[in-house]
């Protein structure tokens, strides 16, 4: 990696974050947060739905202008930021029609990378995301995860610094889920990107984190470090250390949920 | 049973039904005096034999016409679509007017282009042409505007400009749409150029279409023949729209569920 020596700003920085929706006697979606994330860190945001995860992603992203506060990438405004960013869907969000070599270089396509650059880049990351073998297979023929798999890939491709995931294993089974998790933090050994995870699932997020952030009523209610080591894997999920942290995270998770009569 | 071979039996069967009633109905439902308003399905095909070089001409002639008015459309209609994809200040000011030319009947239209164009086929081509254009417009339209939202982000994400997005996810998510667009219109053509040669008569001074041929037989009696420019005409329908289904079967078969064979 060579763009991360430039800036000593941090990669991700929120101040006083608001994100208006509906018109004002409605609560905002997210209410004046404030954050600071370094280079390295995996991030997991959980909360009830409606908290405003997705939406803070879509801002990270800078798909979506924020109401009020600032977004900050390596010290830009995220919808003007450069800092390489991936996005990963809870649908694979593959092209139908196009095979999955293909869709892998798409992203490098519409940077106008050359072809044999691009089929190359492409064919490393499908062997990373364990896929090369269904190259040339159309999406429809893919199961749930291995279109996951293709995504993730496809996702890669710009050596993004962010990645952005919005509960991308949510539709999958426990096991390809668990698969894939552990995948995850493999090739975070190998390309040093950064994370933020949306999931609902406490395991999940304990498991994959460096950082939970539990979000509640438009804030963070709670910022809690993970200290299990790496590299996690199967056995992790049976330690003692990790069933205690998945835990406290749901009974911090209950209590975060603000009393609301509306649910 | 094996399903293709169903499919290909159980037509055969009840066509094979179908004539039997044919000549069911003739015996023994008609009185004689009315036997020759519907003549034996021998007797069609014998007009065959007597009309046959006759239909052959017309058929040509309306499958030009309608084939140059289908083609006209179909390119006109992209050229349409995209221009409408562009923004919804352009779809209001250009769709009520595409409407209010679907909904003035052909009928009282033809006679209106066949003083502009003149008789033949100029005036069978103009009138295929506008019959086809809409369900091509409206479904390729809809097409381009309707890409996944997910996938609309994704470009935005990958920082695609305008081109790149009509071009890489617009166009490919419309063809689906497109073909639909295309079926409807292919089914439409042949029709709009027989009426339209009813109309516009007989193209190019000698022979007329399949609609012109329809309007002298019926105009001198010959019944076997008028059923046999029916038969033709059906034909003619069903080769364009079997033309059709196999471009779209060329178009999406690898990626979208229009040609897996159905469940159950």
């Amino acid at each position: 990696m060579t763009a991360e020596t430039a800036s000593a700003a941090p990669l991700v920085e929120l101040r006083t974050l608001t994100q208006q929706f509906a018109r004002p006697p409605a609560p905002p979606v997210l209410a004046g947060v404030n954050l600071r994330v370094e280079r390295g860190e995996f991030i997991s945001l959980i909360g009830a739905s409606g908290c405003g995860k997705a939406t803070l992603l879509r801002l990270l992203a800078g798909l979506t202008v924020p109401s009020a506060g600032q977004v900050l990438i390596e010290g830009r405004p995220a919808t003007a930021a450069v800092t390489e960013r991936a996005f990963l869907f809870q649908d694979a969000a593959l092209l139908p029609w196009r095979t999955v070599r293909h869709n892998v270089e798409l992203l490098l396509q519409l940077r106008g990378t050359p072809a044999s650059l691009r089929r190359e880049r492409a064919a490393r990351l499908l062997e990373l995301a364990r896929i090369g073998h269904l190259a040339h297979r159309h999406p429809r023929q893919l199961s749930g995860g291995e279109k996951m798999r293709v995504s993730l890939a496809r996702a890669l491709t710009l050596e993004p610094a962010l990645l952005l995931l919005d509960e991308p294993f949510g539709a999958l089974d426990e096991l390809t889920r668990e698969v894939l998790g552990e995948e995850l933090l493999a090739l975070r050994t190998r390309q040093q990107w950064t994370a933020f995870f949306v999931t609902h699932s406490v395991a999940e997020a304990v498991f994959l984190s460096t950082r939970i952030l539990i979000l509640a009523g438009g804030a963070i209610a709670h910022d809690l470090p993970v200290n299990l080591a790496f590299p996690r894997n199967a056995e992790t999920r049976e330690s003692a250390a990790f069933l205690h942290q998945v835990g406290e995270v749901s009974r911090l998770l209950r209590t975060a949920v603000p009393a609301s009569p509306a649910s | 049973m094996n399903r293709r071979l169903l499919s290909l039996v159980f037509p055969v069967l009840t066509g094979a039904l179908l004539v039997a009633a044919w000549y069911a109905v003739r015996l023994y439902l008609l009185p004689v005096e009315q036997r020759f308003l519907l003549p034996a399905p021998d007797a069609v095909l014998g007009a065959f034999n007597t009309h046959g070089e006759q239909l052959w001409a017309a058929t040509l002639s309306t499958a030009r016409g309608a084939a140059v008015g289908f083609m006209a459309a179909v390119a006109g209609s992209i050229v349409f679509a995209l221009t409408l994809s562009l923004s919804p200040q352009v779809r209001a000011g250009l769709y009520p007017w595409l409407m209010a030319l679907q909904l003035t009947p052909i009928i009282v239209l033809a006679p209106i282009l066949i003083l502009w164009a003149g008789p033949g086929l100029p005036s069978v081509v103009i009138i295929t042409f506008l019959i086809s254009f809409f369900p091509l417009v409206v479904n390729t339209t809809q097409g381009l505007l309707s890409s996944d939202r997910l996938l609309v982000d994704l470009f935005r994400m990958g920082r695609a400009s305008r081109l790149q997005q009509l071009l890489h996810l617009r166009i490919p998510a419309a063809l689906p749409y497109f073909f639909t667009g295309l079926r409807i219109a292919a089914t439409l053509a042949p029709i709009g150029a027989i009426a339209g040669d009813a109309y516009a008569g007989n193209s190019g001074g000698g022979q007329g279409g399949l609609g012109f041929l329809a309007v002298i037989y019926s105009a001198q009696f010959q019944i076997p023949a008028l059923f046999a420019t029916a038969l033709v005409s059906c034909l003619l329908g069903f080769v364009f729209a079997g033309s059709v289904v196999g471009m779209s079967w060329l178009g999406l078969h690898r990626w979208h569920d229009t040609h897996s064979a159905p469940d159950a």
